[in-house]
């Protein structure tokens, strides 16, 4: 066990991995020699040469592009987008090839790639530094998106990103990345993707969220005291295992999701709606969604008005408890 | 044959042309392939080759027409004499949205919302006094529209558990909403009908598995492919398989503390899994949720032992080894018409007792692997020794293990014939979700007493056990009155 | 201080077969008479499978098919020179690749009437299924050349793309990115005159499209598209230039699209028959044959027989696709990943019952 905070838990899953198979490379701006400019890959170079740990001219379509070429030949690339919001000019790519080169083939061509995405705001980054596009990525069919919220599940679901057979867009909190330090195992381990972790057992509110607004959350519970909510990191976007929600809300009766993203057709509408479906005879109060605003994320000045807050949260809990 | 071609989507979405000018006429040969018109679109200008070779029998349009795609455009005959082939659907469907639409506008399989359901579900006529609530205390709350009761959906879903019009109950919570207590203090007292510890919340199917009334689609009318690269197998996976039994809504946690099993020897452990694990939560679900009741029957069946006695050497010629179950079948049929509360199934959903108007008569088989209930479908529509026939094949089949999950399925009633193997009275557990089950038992002789004479006579005893939600005594033993009386007269019409 | 020249560019251009069949000997290439027939033979089929899959489309047995009449030189010839293990990266045009890669006919048919069967293709074929986003795919040749070097093997990755692909930044960035990262990749650009109704004209200032290779450091040539012999060569030395590892070669391959960019359109609304005309001339099996005869190895005989032998060969492999069905609805959930989530799982056996109510109840 080793005390490690996120850049450290995703250094050393690359490292594991990387010395594990042969075929795991790493490629991005400024991965190799730099480090990344979060110092994520920081060391992999000399560990594991140029040839595996690539500085890829400043293309995110092409990084992304020969990534898929790379992953259909026997390669199992994790290709870094420097900040989340860079991967628009290679959605083509993710959209068009990547999410379906199996069912084009049925099967018979795959793409086990995994594209690395610090992503969220509250690091008063320049603009489109702060970006947080998972309903975008939720909404891609036939590629898997998880969020890390902690040490132990970014070490253990980038492992089994690499592993995994399909594409995965892992999306990391940036602003987490030194925040939190966690005790976690030397050796490599998995969280699995798909699964939901019910990080703490409550009786009276369900709370659901994932990424760095899990400490958010965390923060709005211990404010309240004598509410007991259970807590819930969603950690897979997509395929979303719904189902240890739905139970959760039909123990409750109550919910409140908590996301970064911006309201309008985010993360939080699609879990209400399979609430709907499933819980909906459980439901005693109307679910609220805590979220960012339908704006562009502001720059560093405004960036509190947006970003939730621990009173936000603790605000939302206590009208839904009181409905 | 004669083919009445249809004029084909050109290219991307168009859905009509101009017919500019015919390369043929009619009573034209063609060839196939060979160009027959010319036809414009908002694309491009087309030339539309013939599908095969024959003989242009009409032409329908004129030049300059529209012509819609999809139409007929050319009647062609090839000179074979053959009936056309069938075209299949999906050849003919144009790219609708339309299947894509229909599961946008409802969630997936839940029943229709609750709501639009109020009125009609207590057996009480329409002028309900709604609650018209206050304004609302707080501005998160809704505005609940005039005339609907005020309330969550798991205050909605009390309320029908316990029977009650919410429209009819007054609110006491924030803004004169309906609560839990409310429902409660309506009815009286807190702890009527607490009979069953209900789980927290109710049970709710995870999936679509209403229990098994609807036809099931089980069989795969599509045929696969023949696969194109036969030698790499691994890449066409297999068809999910089929589970063997029908599978049961969720089992909610264990209602009570299961007993410890004290062992005072050695005993073996025989895992429990398979046909004896579904039969088993399914008894389970079926006493635990339908409350039995089994009313008793003697019958004197001494006219139809020799009715059957005569009718043997017929049906064996026939094939059939004929037993008394299928002249049971044909009297619990006629009997079911009379009486269609016991061909029925309550929905628990919602709250609505569903009488069937087919009959179709499940037969418990035992097997090695264990009971096993095929069925004899649209038994009223079959003669005796038709259902005897079917009855026996699919007594083999079951014991076979080669019978078909549609084959189990679907039944309106059953009966068990424990008699085969011995007993004289059984309190038969009803094959859930239907209403009731017969249980026949041995035919022994006994001395009866007929005109004041001590004679022997041919005696069978029948249990009906049925589910007193939905069946009141009275009913179940009319039912068996009329039963008695087919059997006992013995005159069956459509024997063969 | 007087300005100074840093960099000089020029191009060649290659022809080793005229209009009228006669041949550069210095530059013919070495190819054994029975690949030679064998090249002929797939360019005749080729022209008879594109003939007879466009009156499909009109007759409704395919959807929407994407010509290749005229270009059969360009296409052919260069995959042929592919070695077994090399990777063939198509748009989805190029039909007489997936032909000369012994693809059965009836599985282009089969995609282009709108089943994923038909692209699914055999495993280690080393061929990319039809990438439909223009300038998508020379992106994916490149990683496979890459996975190919780091990976020890002597692959070669050869992607077709149009001029009109040219515009689009994912191709460039694929011929930079095989630039700096040397991969064996052969970028062979199909400069046949359109993309859909924009000329060549208009698409780029560019005297050429073999110049844009220069750009990003890689060997850019320009060939006669309709010559076997040229596009043959210059791919076959491009094929061994990235396997020996000196890097990625781009070859403009001037052709002409004979036909329509797919059966949605109708050249005629923007392109003057007096312009397609020179090019019937220009035919590339045409001019091939007359190669052939010279060197003896066609007759009329020959040729007769080849031909009847394609028509009868492609009106097999319609036949089989007009027989062929959409598959079970179970098939479009089975391959999103490579385990179902139960999520999806959910959703497919709702759609099966779901159909088969609506379909027999």
């Amino acid at each position: 066990m080793a005390e490690m905070n996120i850049v450290q838990a995703i250094n050393n899953a690359l490292e594991l991995e990387m010395k594990n198979d042969e075929s795991v490379v790493v490629l991005g701006e400024d991965v190799g020699v730099d480090g990344g400019v979060f110092r994520v890959t920081d060391g992999l170079i000399d560990k594991f040469g140029e040839e595996r740990v690539i500085d890829s001219p400043l293309a995110e379509a092409g990084i992304v592009g020969t990534s898929v070429g790379m992953a259909i030949n026997g390669l199992k690339p994790v290709a870094e987008m420097q900040f989340s919001g860079f991967i628009y000019p290679a959605m083509q790519e993710v959209i068009s090839h990547a999410a379906r080169i199996r069912n084009r083939t049925r099967g018979v061509l795959t793409c086990p790639l995994v594209v690395r995405l610090p992503y969220g705001g509250g690091i008063r980054a320049l603009e489109h530094h702060s970006e947080s596009m998972e309903a975008m990525f939720g909404h891609i069919q036939g590629i898997k998106t998880v969020v890390a919220s902690n040490p132990y599940n970014a070490k253990g679901l980038l492992i089994a990103a690499i592993r995994d057979p399909d594409p995965v867009l892992y999306m990391e909190p940036k602003r987490m990345y030194r925040a939190m330090k966690q005790d976690i195992p030397d050796e490599a381990y998995t969280v699995p993707i798909g699964e939901t972790n019910v990080v703490k057992q409550g009786d009276d509110i369900t709370l659901v969220s994932w990424g760095a607004q899990m400490e958010v959350a965390q923060e709005a519970i211990e404010s309240l005291g004598n509410v007991s909510v259970e807590l819930i990191d969603v950690q897979t976007i997509y395929p979303l295992d719904y189902k240890p929600i739905v139970e959760s809300v039909k123990k409750t009766g109550k919910c409140v999701i908590l996301h970064e993203a911006a309201r309008n057709f985010g993360p939080a509408g699609e879990i209400i709606a399979l609430l709907n479906e499933h819980a909906f005879t459980s439901l005693e109060a109307p679910i609220k969604r805590v979220t960012g605003y339908n704006v562009p994320f502001p720059l560093a000045l405004s960036e509190n008005y947006y970003l939730p807050s621990a009173y936000r949260v603790a605000k939302a809990i206590k009208e839904v408890i009181n409905y | 044959m004669v083919l009445e071609f249809k004029l084909p989507d050109p290219g991307e979405g168009i859905h009509e042309g101009q017919l500019v000018k015919w390369m043929v006429k009619e009573g034209d040969e063609i060839k196939e392939d060979a160009p027959l018109a010319e036809i414009e679109t908002d694309k491009a200008v087309v030339e539309i080759p013939s599908p095969e070779d024959g003989k242009i029998l009409k032409l329908h349009a004129k030049e300059g027409d529209t012509v819609k795609v999809g139409s007929i455009f050319v009647t062609i005959d090839d000179g074979s004499g053959e009936k056309p082939k069938e075209e299949t659907k999906t050849e003919e469907k144009e790219p609708e949205e339309k299947p894509e639409m229909k599961i946008e506008q409802k969630p997936m399989e839940t029943p229709a919302p609750q709501t639009k359901q109020e009125p009609e579900q207590i057996p009480q006529p329409q002028q309900v006094q709604p609650q018209t609530p206050p304004a609302p205390s707080t501005s998160q709350q809704s505005e609940t529209p005039k005339g609907k009761a005020f309330a969550t959906p798991a205050v909605r879903h009390y309320a029908r558990e316990k029977n009650v019009d919410i429209n009819q109950v007054q609110g006491s919570g924030p803004g004169g909403r309906i609560e839990k207590q409310d429902i409660d203090n309506f009815l009286g007292t807190p702890t009527q009908q607490q009979t069953q510890p209900q789980p927290q919340q109710p049970m709710q199917p995870p999936q679509p598995q209403m229990p098994q009334q609807q036809p099931q689609p089980m069989q795969q009318p599509q045929q696969p492919q023949q696969p194109f690269y036969p030698q790499y197998p691994q890449y066409y996976p297999q068809p999910m398989p089929q589970p063997p039994m029908p599978q049961l809504p969720q089992k909610p946690a264990l209602m009570f503390k299961p007993a410890q099993i004290v062992l005072e020897g050695n005993a073996d452990r025989i895992p429990l899994s398979g046909v004896r694990k579904i039969i088993s939560e399914h008894m389970e679900q079926s006493m635990y949720t339908a409350p039995h009741v089994t009313h008793f029957e003697e019958l004197d069946v001494t006219d139809l032992v020799e009715f059957r006695k005569n009718e043997k050497a017929d049906a064996e010629q026939q094939g059939i080894k004929l037993t008394y179950l299928p002249f049971i079948v044909s009297a619990v049929v006629n009997a079911l018409k009379k009486f269609p509360y016991i061909n029925s199934s309550l929905n628990e959903q919602t709250n609505e007792i569903v009488l069937k108007k087919f009959y179709n008569i499940g037969i418990a088989v035992e097997t090695d692997a264990g009971l096993m209930v095929p069925v004899v479908k649209n038994a009223e529509q079959k003669t005796i020794y038709q259902i005897g026939k079917e009855i026996n094949e699919l007594a083999q089949k079951s014991r076979d293990r080669k019978i078909s999950l549609p084959e189990m399925s679907g039944g309106t009633f059953t009966i068990t014939n424990v008699g085969s193997i011995g007993g004289i009275y059984s309190t038969p557990i009803i094959n859930y979700p239907e209403a009731a089950i017969l249980g026949v038992h041995r035919i022994h002789e006994l001395p009866r007493y007929i005109n004041g004479e001590l004679q022997p006579r041919k005696i069978l005893n029948l249990a009906l056990s049925f589910d007193h939600r939905i069946i009141d005594g009275a009913t179940a033993a009319s039912f068996v009155n009329e039963i008695k009386k087919q059997l006992e007269e013995a005159k069956f019409s459509n024997v063969k | 201080m007087p300005k100074t020249v840093k960099h000089k560019f020029e191009i060649e251009h290659l022809q080793i077969l005229d209009e009228d069949g006669n041949v550069d000997e210095k530059l013919e290439p070495k190819i054994a008479d029975e690949d030679l027939k064998k090249i002929y033979e797939t360019m005749v089929v080729s022209r008879v499978f594109d003939q007879k899959a466009v009156k499909m489309q009109r007759q409704g047995k395919l959807a929407t098919f994407a010509p290749s009449t005229g270009e059969e030189a360009a296409m052919v010839a260069s995959t042929f020179a592919l070695r077994k293990q090399d990777w063939m990266v198509p748009s989805y045009r190029e039909s007489p690749c997936f032909i000369t890669r012994g693809v059965p006919l009836e599985a282009i048919y089969i995609y282009m009437k709108g089943s994923e069967e038909g692209s699914r293709g055999e495993p280690d074929a080393h061929n990319m299924p039809v990438s439909v986003p223009v300038g998508s795919q020379p992106l994916h040749a490149v990683g496979l050349g890459y996975a190919a070097k780091l990976r020890k093997k002597d692959e070669a990755a050869l992607v077709f793309f149009g001029d009109g692909a040219t515009s689009e930044g994912e191709t460039l960035e694929a011929m930079n990115f095989s630039g700096a990262w040397k991969t064996p990749t052969i970028f062979l650009c199909r400069n046949n005159g359109w993309a859909i109704s924009v000329p060549t004209t208009k698409q780029t200032a560019a005297e050429s499209f073999a110049q844009k290779a220069i750009a990003f450091g890689i060997k850019g040539i320009q060939v006669d598209g309709n010559d076997v012999l040229a596009v043959y060569a210059a791919t076959k030395e491009a094929i061994e230039r990235g396997s020996k590892g000196k890097g990625a070669t781009l070859i403009e391959a001037i052709t002409y699209r004979m036909g329509m960019h797919t059966t949605a359109d109708d050249p005629k609304k923007y392109r003057k028959e007096e312009e397609v005309e020179p090019w019937k001339e220009k035919d590339p099996i045409e001019r091939f044959e007359k190669y052939l005869r010279k060197k003896k190895l066609l007759d009329d005989n020959y040729k007769e027989k080849v031909w009847a032998e394609a028509e009868e060969k492609v009106a097999a492999a319609a036949k089989k696709s007009e027989e062929f069905k959409a598959g079970h609805i179970s098939e479009i959930f089975k391959y999103t990943f490579a385990e179902m989530p139960y999520i999806i799982k959910e959703q497919m056996d709702y759609a099966q019952k779901t159909w088969e109510e609506e379909n027999n109840g």
